[in-house]
């Protein structure tokens, strides 16, 4: 549905006469008149118009007639432009001779995705290519599910379930009070009750930002806290997630080595399993507002493990200190052999809870959403400074917590801040040469988003990340701020 | 630039700020922020103007602007500092921060490209870090301060291992060395000479040397006037007993990048102090390019010190495919010794 796109005559006077007092003065009469000019430019747009997209992923389609395979093919294509990158260097990392440079054009994710259905049975293969790192490709999820519907939506509540936001031609905008949360059928409730067992290469039922689909998120990347913790969304698990209503409940039993975990992705060097859930709520209203609210609590419970080292023959070492080039006596070290060390599990554990609320308060402009995340964790982190508590002697802490905000700007375009936090160490010190002092392991980032939507899925979009972290070193010898802000635009297509 | 701007990086906000004349005016938390680094590059620029509109135009000006880069790891620098972090800007003392009070280096003589070149010291009392830095290098390095020695439980100690590039042409290097305390303040500046020694080759007799660009397993090949064929395999060629008096046998030089196993000379060289007269034939066999794509070699021929002949070519993966051990390689060039 294309929105008018003249603009609507009645708005510079509708809305100073609904939002101010008349006595407010002529400096807010001002500014009235200055934002109803910016609302008149909008196109008009009665009823947002955005995409039914839940923060948690359960099919809602249909099944196939009996004896019947559906087979549908999806897919989409994220195509980065990094415009400015603060660290990049044209030089090579020392280390691994790998590039520095950063700004550059990459394909960040072009997936395929296959979706099985043959009776109660559900198959789901996704394929992952990307450039990131030279041209790859690779399984990125793969799943079998069983799927049980407990109770089907009324036919009444069909229309809403397909597009809960839709459009209504011709309609008038109208104003009217938020109403109140309600647990009976509305958009998000009116999904049929069902119950899902899976088993595969799954997203790891954690918090909410987690089991976003990467086509939906509006930032480019996950928070700082989510890519240190989960470093890939995927797990090999079984799951089994059930909807009764409002209610959401995700269980889940993983190896607790997702995709992007470094040396053990996608194996288990442990017999223990990590339990893994989440106990969400979905409200929502059918009125003008289109309120909505999403709300979890997430919990993890699972081992971690340091790897054991082999034993080690002696080594002679020459240090040419006089860079003579004869070998002297002095100049030759002995390092003696090690024995073995056998390898050891720790615990680990996660906490957290996540909030969205979505309503639309300014119809002309659409929907605005809010949402937050906090997850308290031990010896998690996985991703940005991996914990190991038998190598560091305690446990590690992590503290993390996200929060941001989208707003739609008309019909196409879609603005949105976020903010996160990550402590990849709430107990950590730097050792100065007479004393030991508290030191920071914070990473974060502020993310300004800015994105042109041709349709729910397919936008193009500007980010600018205004990253801190404590990879530098000041002047007195302690973590600092290693510059890293970027700007990075992306194309995405789905289909 | 002064040390006082971001720990001597230089901003680059498209006029935004420009040194430290552009801090003035600014409030003293501002300004703090500013030297501090903590503040991002967006919030530095002028955007304090009272209008609404100017701060949507900044804010514009965000996703335009190239503002600063990170001061990167040091790639460029001709001195490098293992396990130190390096920043931009050059180096200069204080007078508010800890002294340097001693300085020791094992080795005070040192060639282009010398790694592993240990410098020790006694840092004052309170200091948390020292900063090392070469004159007319980009920026300098920080390196953390260890724990006093038992003697003098006050005064941190460090112990640096120092790398030098191999491009220095300076026959002698004062390295800056200024000591930092735990609010950055930083103390006087001292120095530290070393003296640059140059292995030249031979002044005298042939010398024919290989050298290459990356990190791959050349190997040079030399066949004297009689058939002997000098390389990493023969490393002398034997006395002729027909050969003229007063000459002497060929000896080759270090095998570099040996199996693969980088050392980073990429050079190889045959000498004869008194060469035999005749017809010389060199050769560059392509043993290994190890991780590298492609190598590009240059072969000269020196006499007396000075080089006569060169040649160049670009060894590939096809070329490490032909016979290796004597006979091996590709011809360079030949040449008549007289």
């Amino acid at each position: 549905m294309v929105a008018p796109s003249l603009p609507c005559p009645r708005a510079p006077n509708r809305l100073p006469q609904r939002r101010l007092a008349p006595s407010d003065g002529a400096r807010l009469r001002h500014w009235a008149r200055k934002w109803a000019l910016v609302l008149a430019l909008i196109p008009a747009r009665p009823g947002a118009a955005r995409a039914d997209v839940p923060v948690i992923f359960l099919p809602d389609y249909p099944p196939p007639a009996p004896g019947h395979t559906d087979l549908q093919l999806h897919g989409y294509v994220q195509a980065d432009a990094v415009a400015w990158a603060q660290d990049s260097e044209d030089q090579l990392a020392p280390s691994t001779s790998a590039p520095l440079n950063q700004e550059r054009f990459l394909i960040r994710r072009a997936r395929l995705e296959a979706d099985v259905r043959r009776g109660p049975l559900l198959g789901w293969i996704e394929l992952d290519a990307n450039t990131i790192n030279g041209p790859a490709i690779g399984l990125a999820s793969a799943e079998i599910s069983y799927l049980l519907r407990l109770h089907a939506p009324p036919p009444s509540h069909a229309p809403m379930l397909a597009s809960p936001g839709a459009p209504t031609p011709g309609a008038e905008p109208t104003v009217t009070e938020p109403e109140p949360m309600v647990a009976g059928p509305s958009p998000a409730t009116a999904r049929p009750d069902l119950l899902m067992a899976s088993m595969g290469l799954l997203r790891t039922p954690f918090g909410a930002e987690l089991q976003e689909r990467d086509r939906d998120r509006l930032f480019l990347e996950r928070s700082n806290v989510g890519r240190a913790l989960f470093p890939g969304a995927f797990d090999l698990a079984a799951r089994v997630q059930a909807r009764w209503r409002v209610l959401l409940l995700q269980v889940a039993l993983s190896n607790g080595n997702p995709a992007g975990s470094g040396q053990y992705a996608l194996q288990d060097p442990t017999a223990a399993k990590d339990l893994v859930g989440r106990m969400g709520v979905a409200l929502a209203s059918s009125g003008a507002r289109a309120l909505r609210l999403e709300a979890g609590v997430s919990f993890l419970r699972g081992t971690g493990f340091h790897p054991g080292t082999p034993a080690t023959k002696d080594v002679l070492v020459w240090q040419d200190e006089n860079g003579s080039g004869i070998v002297q006596p002095s100049e030759i070290e002995v390092i003696p052999g090690s024995p073995a060390t056998p390898s050891s599990d720790f615990h680990r554990f996660a906490a957290g809870c996540d909030l969205r609320v979505s309503a639309t308060l300014v119809r002309r402009l659409g929907e605005l959403s809010a949402f937050g995340e906090v997850i308290w964790a031990a010896n998690l982190d996985r991703g940005l400074i991996p914990a190991d508590p038998v190598a560091s002697g305690r446990d590690v802490r992590e503290l993390g917590l996200l929060a941001g905000a989208t707003q739609e700007l008309g019909h196409h375009l879609i603005f949105g801040a976020r903010y996160d936090y990550y402590d990849a160490d709430l107990d950590s010190f730097a050792a100065l040469p007479i004393r030991v002092v508290p030191s920071s392991s914070v990473f974060s980032t502020t993310a300004f988003i800015m994105a042109w939507r041709f349709s729910s899925v397919d936008r193009f979009a500007v980010e600018l990340d205004l990253n801190r972290n404590p990879l530098g070193r000041g002047n007195n010898g302690l973590p600092a701020n290693l510059p890293s802000d970027t700007l990075t635009a992306r194309a995405q297509l789905a289909f | 630039m002064p040390s006082s701007t971001r720990d001597g990086q230089p901003f680059r906000c498209s006029g935004a700020l420009n040194g430290t004349s552009n801090l003035a005016g600014k409030s003293t938390l501002r300004r703090a922020a500013l030297e501090a680094g903590t503040l991002p590059c967006s919030t530095a620029l002028p955007c304090s103007a009272a209008s609404r509109s100017t701060a949507l135009l900044c804010a514009s000006a965000l996703l335009l602007v190239a503002c600063s880069k990170a001061p990167g790891y040091g790639a460029t620098a001709q001195l490098q500092v293992s396990g130190a972090t390096y920043a931009a800007g050059a180096l200069t003392g204080g007078n508010a921060g800890p002294a340097v009070i001693s300085t020791y280096a094992r080795n005070s003589s040192i060639t282009p490209g010398h790694q592993e070149v240990l410098l020790d010291g006694t840092l004052g009392p309170g200091a948390t870090a020292v900063l090392l830095g070469l004159p007319g290098d980009p920026g300098y390095w920080i390196l953390p301060a260890s724990p006093p020695d038992i003697e003098t439980p006050d005064q941190p100690t460090f112990s640096a291992s120092l790398g030098f590039a191999a491009s220095i042409v300076s026959p002698q290097l004062q390295i800056t060395v200024v000591a930092v305390d735990l609010a950055g303040q930083r103390g006087p500046a001292s120095s530290v000479a070393f003296t640059v020694l140059r292995v030249a080759p031979p002044e005298v007799g042939l010398v024919v040397e290989l050298d290459w660009d990356s990190e791959a397993d050349l190997d040079l090949h030399v066949v004297d006037p009689f058939g002997n064929e000098l390389w990493a395999g023969n490393l002398t060629t034997p006395a002729e007993p027909n050969a003229d008096a007063g000459t002497s046998p060929g000896t080759f030089g270090f095998d570099s990048n040996a199996n693969c196993v980088i050392d980073g000379l990429r050079a190889e060289t045959a000498t004869w102090a008194a060469p035999p007269p005749g017809t010389y034939v060199v050769r560059v066999d392509d043993f290994s390019l190890c991780r590298a794509t492609v190598a590009h070699w240059n072969v000269y021929v020196l006499r007396d010190g000075v080089v006569r002949l060169q040649a160049q070519g670009v060894a590939t993966p096809a070329d490490s495919r032909f016979v290796k051990g004597p006979g091996g390689g590709i011809q360079a060039l030949s040449f008549a010794w007289q």
